[in-house]
């Protein structure tokens, strides 16, 4: 990436546009006389449109004042300064005092990249309950900027990452971009000012009372509304081509590109999550690192950030090609390194030395491991080659269900045939000849590589459809069984399609108001029972291992005995989806605790064979603890 | 309009521009200057970061004297060399002293590194991670400073050459900047740690 002439670039580009800002803003003025002259006129006051007479003037006096106001007022508003809007949006000031380990590091890297900046430390801000990734300034002069990073950017980013983000930050500091978005919300507060005193000289009910003032109330709706929108298209516009800007900054700062485009990544991965959860969220759009996730064009169009593929693409292009080479290197260093540790800790006596033999056995199950692992750090190159486009990732999810009978394998397509079409059904057909193996086997994998594939291609109504052809179609193939009810669950969640919509679970027959409330955990037994047993099933353990297991985190649940349930039963799947119901509207402590002890008992023979993984996602995110199961 | 005023007019027009062009220039010049000062500064921080490390790394490393010892020497070195060249910037023979010193400074911590990967005790001591992040902090600074001094000299260098920009520099006699360059082997080679 040549940051400094895409720097260059964007500039110009937001020159430009700030230029057509102001040109709009001189055009309303323009209009404005315009309007109120040509209504003088067929009034009456005047004989033509170069004599003002008083009313005219009153009221061109009034809209300029009433834009005026507007304008002040906001901008006492954003005045205030960096620290108190920080602390109004409820951060906290770093300190390298705390207990917080990550807080130092902040600080530390804030100093590293304002010294790669040569621009002054601004205040540092935590958003300690804010646990999406995100950063912005705030401020308006150089002296009282504040810089809020939210804590999960903190948890989640590496050091270089973290770096990046902060350097983008600095980016918008060092170019200007505060004072010039202060301005530009100035602006916008007179028109939105227009609107609201329009809004209140129209009145609730119009047609009851036609005094003139209602004439003048639609005027200075209409001429703010349309100044509103047009303003806020353009300040979009240009702050979608500083947020390019920004990003070259970085580049130029840390000279490390990858961390940002890293950085990045990790965001557009937890799209689903990264909106703001803070009261203010509002408020704070328009100043975050990224806000959003896929949205219509006409939506883009007003989106104060560009998409995150874009910025990474710009940032560097080959991004994706580098970040899988990396990780397989990284992958391969770190499994020795895991052998080490594990001899060590097994046998104190061999510290360090590390015998070669069980490196080796060692090395090759952490790599199986490392490929279930649900971020796909080890896809294969197959699944890639194999599902290039968004068709043949539908195929895929299709196919994954398929049953190895050839009896109900050909229901199967039949029924698929007949809800899509029968060109449709022909390639999942395709897909169960070509991959046989990694349908088998990697399951994970193939889900993990389509559903970021479809999740970047369809829109979420697309995708809302295709978890809904997929769930009408299962209980069809007779052969719905709790794995299959899991894997559908993981799909759902890596579709970002809402969870949960099944139609059972709000449909109040099954459900009611009784089984909704929070109960003690006593009665509570046969949910957390039936849970238990299907996780302790799904470990592969011996039989006396799984009793074992079972009695023990029970025991901390209830203490009324319950029996251990097979997930073969008939009906079990309904049964789980209400037992998910009632506990998921138990205090979050109790549900986490819960999906630890899951954790525990898949982790005790320390591996993960893929149903473990799938059912470990699904009861996580049933019970709303998806950072547990990512974390394990 | 008559062409006194004509005349009037341009001159103040011209007049502003050159004020505007002037303050530029110094903008930028201040810049790369404390952008230079930076780099001292953060050296200065390492400085005094090692002893720290050597004292805590002792207390576990109760058998490796020796690269403690080479590290505090070559430490010493660094600084006093750090202290001279400091006083006078323009002398290259310092510059060129001080290079060599932190070459042999950061040889001496590849070692030291090497060393502590065998006491994980060590490692795990909550002071030793502290001075690890901060080393590893300052390590950075130092390679931001020098960056962002190449940076800013790079744009003022650009601007003073520019048209309108250039008389304005010759007039006030702007001097080019020099690039920071140091062309010993040891300050630009990376340490490399090999673990066969």
């Amino acid at each position: 990436m040549d940051f400094f002439a895409q720097q260059d670039t964007t500039r110009r580009t937001s020159a430009l546009l700030l230029l057509v800002f102001f040109l709009a803003l001189g055009a309303m003025a323009v209009v404005v006389h315009l309007t109120i002259a040509v209504l003088s006129m067929v009034l009456g006051e005047t004989e033509n449109l170069w004599q003002s007479s008083v009313p005219a003037m009153a009221m061109t006096g009034l809209i300029w004042l009433t834009m005026l106001l507007g304008g002040f007022f906001r901008a006492l508003d954003v005045r205030a300064g960096g620290a108190v809007l920080a602390r109004r949006y409820g951060a906290v000031q770093a300190s390298d005092r705390t207990r917080h380990e990550h807080e130092q590091i902040l600080l530390n890297v804030v100093a590293e990249v304002s010294i790669a900046a040569s621009y002054p430390q601004p205040d540092v801000f935590v958003l300690r309950n804010e646990s999406s990734i995100n950063a912005f300034v705030v401020g308006s002069t150089d002296a009282n900027i504040a810089l809020v990073v939210s804590q999960g950017a903190l948890d989640l980013l590496d050091r270089d990452e973290l770096q990046a983000v902060v350097a983008h930050e600095f980016g918008h500091i060092a170019q200007g971009d505060l004072p010039m978005n202060m301005r530009l919300l100035i602006a916008l507060g007179g028109l939105n000012a227009l609107d609201e005193v329009g809004q209140v000289l129209v009145g609730k009910h119009p047609d009851d009372n036609a005094h003139p003032g209602v004439l003048v109330g639609y005027l200075l709706r209409g001429l703010g509304s349309a100044g509103v929108f047009f303003g806020s298209l353009i300040r979009a516009a240009f702050s979608r081509q500083r947020e390019f800007l920004a990003d070259a900054s970085a580049a130029q700062f840390t000279r490390n590109p990858y961390a940002l485009a890293s950085a990045l990544a990790v965001i557009r991965d937890r799209q689903e999550q990264s909106a703001l959860h803070s009261p203010h969220a509002q408020e704070l759009a328009h100043l975050c690192f990224h806000v959003g996730s896929l949205v219509p064009w006409y939506r883009r169009l007003l989106a104060s950030h560009p998409r995150l593929q874009l910025r990474i693409d710009a940032i560097d292009p080959h991004f994706a090609v580098k970040k899988r080479t990396r990780r397989r290197t990284l992958k391969d260093s770190t499994t020795v390194d895991g052998v080490n540790n594990k001899t060590a800790g097994n046998n104190p006596k061999w510290t360090g030395v590390g015998s070669p033999q069980l490196a080796v056995v060692g090395g090759t199950d952490l790599a199986v491991d490392a490929r279930m692992d649900i971020n796909g750090s080890g896809l294969s190159d197959r699944i890639v080659l194999l599902l290039p486009d968004e068709s043949s990732c539908l195929a895929v999810l299709f196919a994954l269900f398929a049953s190895t009978d050839p009896i109900k394998r050909q229901a199967f397509l039949d029924a698929v045939s007949f809800s899509y079409n029968p060109e449709f059904s022909e390639q999942v057909k395709g897909m169960l000849a070509r991959m046989p193996g990694e349908l088998q086997e990697d399951q994970l994998g193939i889900i993990q590589h389509a559903t970021v594939l479809l999740s970047e291609k369809l829109m979420l109504e697309s995708r809302q459809r295709v978890m809904m052809k997929l769930e009408k179609l299962l209980p069809l193939t007779g052969d719905y069984n709790l794995v299959n009810y899991a894997t559908l669950q993981l799909i759902r969640r890596k579709l970002a399609v809402e969870f949960p919509i099944i139609d059972s679970l709000t449909d109040t027959k099954l459900v009611s108001a009784e089984q909704r409330r929070v109960k003690t955990f006593d009665a509570m037994g046969q949910e957390f029972a039936l849970l238990l047993s299907l996780m302790v099933e799904s470990s592969g353990s011996p039989s006396e291992t799984m009793n074992q297991d079972f009695e023990r985190v029970l025991k901390c649940y209830t203490q009324t005995p319950h029996s251990r349930r097979t997930g073969n039963e008939p009906g079990i799947v309904e049964e789980l989806e209400a037992a998910f119901q009632t506990l998921y509207v138990q205090p979050k402590t109790i549900r986490h605790a819960f999906v630890q002890h899951c954790i525990e008992i898949v982790q005790h023979d320390g591996k993960l064979v893929p149903a473990e993984r799938a059912l470990l996602d699904l009861f996580a995110a049933s019970l709303g603890c998806e950072e547990l199961a990512a974390a394990a | 309009m008559s062409t006194g005023t004509i005349v009037l007019f341009i001159s103040v027009a011209l007049l502003v521009l050159g004020v505007l062009i002037y303050n530029r220039l110094i903008t930028r010049k201040n810049r790369f200057l404390n952008a230079f000062s930076q780099i001292e500064v953060q050296l200065q921080r390492r400085y005094e970061l090692i002893p720290n490390l050597v004292e805590t790394a002792g207390a576990y490393m109760k058998h490796e004297h020796e690269s403690l010892i080479a590290v505090t020497e070559a430490r010493n070195n660094a600084a006093s060399r750090c202290t001279e060249a400091g006083k006078n910037p323009d002398n290259s023979a310092l510059v060129g002293a001080l290079a060599s010193a932190e070459g042999s400074l950061s040889s001496a911590m590849g070692r030291l590194n090497m060393v502590m990967e065998a006491y994980p005790d060590l490692k795990a001591d909550e002071t030793m991670r502290d001075l690890s992040e901060e080393l590893s902090s300052t390590e950075n600074r130092i390679a931001f400073a020098r960056q962002a001094y190449s940076d800013a000299v790079m744009s003022y260098n650009t601007a003073r050459e520019q048209f309108p920009a250039v008389i304005v520099a010759a007039a006030f006699s702007f001097k080019e900047a020099d690039l920071f360059e140091v062309d010993s082997p040891e300050m630009s080679q990376v340490v490399k740690v090999s673990f066969a």
